[in-house]
């Protein structure tokens, strides 16, 4: 188990209806606290005043999608250190060597099981800290 | 966690009605844009490629959110009418346009079909 502790999510989605979905289940079953964005662009506004444990991103989204802000959020020494979980349906192979490339925690894809989706997040939340404890 | 289940079941049923709600809304509008795809084959027509690249997006979201609302006949048919016109707007619109509009047809059935089982 991660010393790290998930509380506080910054869940970046523009599709109304997935945010609704995503939000219901992060709060439900993970007992998270959630806070929403509609683009890469509002979680690069919002992101330093919410200072959350985790960012949970799509990819495609308007105004800036999520490889951008991933990118704008590595410029910065602090922000650099927030895991992101990419939730995507964009998931083929190249695709996801493209997001490991940039140094994305892990990838969910979409649609997602809500069932599934804390479990899945919280896997992915301990092998990035145990990955970063061997770094250390 | 019976508790935790039932409850999230419960915002979930809500969420389920609002988003058949706006299932009508999405049928209306894909029905115009279908309309605006499909009535002219000139491809200057700046409506036209705009109807395409809209229809592209609605439907992007329409295949991600129905299925995690429980749709799963829904989300396949807007998945693969999705893939179809992705392949339409990467060939610069030249491929064949008779199968998306079949599958136009379909999803607007399956949107009903949704609306009216529920």
């Amino acid at each position: 188990m991660s010393d790290h502790i998930l509380k506080t999510v910054l869940y970046v989605e523009d599709d109304k209806d997935i945010q609704t979905i995503g939000k219901i289940t992060l709060e439900s079953f993970g007992n998270f606290n959630v806070v929403m964005c509609n683009s890469g662009k509002e979680a690069l506004e919002k992101i330093k005043e919410v200072n959350p444990d985790l960012v949970l991103m799509d990819v495609m989204m308007p105004e800036m999608d999520g490889i951008t802000a991933m990118l704008e959020f590595k410029k910065d020494t602090e922000l650099s250190k927030i895991p992101v979980i990419f939730m995507t349906a964009k998931a083929q192979v190249h695709e996801v060597e493209k997001y490991n490339k940039i140094g994305v925690a892990g990838v969910i894809i979409k649609p997602f099981d809500p069932v599934q989706l804390c479990p899945q997040i919280n896997e992915i939340w301990e092998k990035f800290y145990a990955k970063s404890t061997v770094r250390v | 966690m019976l508790n935790l289940q039932s409850e999230f079941e419960e915002k979930l049923n809500t969420a389920k009605t609002n988003y058949l709600k706006s299932l009508n809304e999405k049928h209306t509008l894909l029905g115009i844009l279908k309309d605006l795809m499909f009535k002219t084959d000139d491809l200057k027509d700046e409506n036209l490629i705009n109807a395409f690249q809209e229809a592209y997006g609605y439907i992007h979201k329409l295949s991600g959110s129905s299925a995690m609302f429980g749709f799963s006949e829904l989300g396949q048919t807007s998945n693969k009418l999705e893939l179809l016109l992705k392949e339409f707007i990467g060939s610069n619109y030249s491929s064949d346009k008779k199968i998306i509009c079949e599958n136009f047809e379909i999803l607007l059935n399956e949107i009903e079909k949704a609306i009216k089982k529920d």
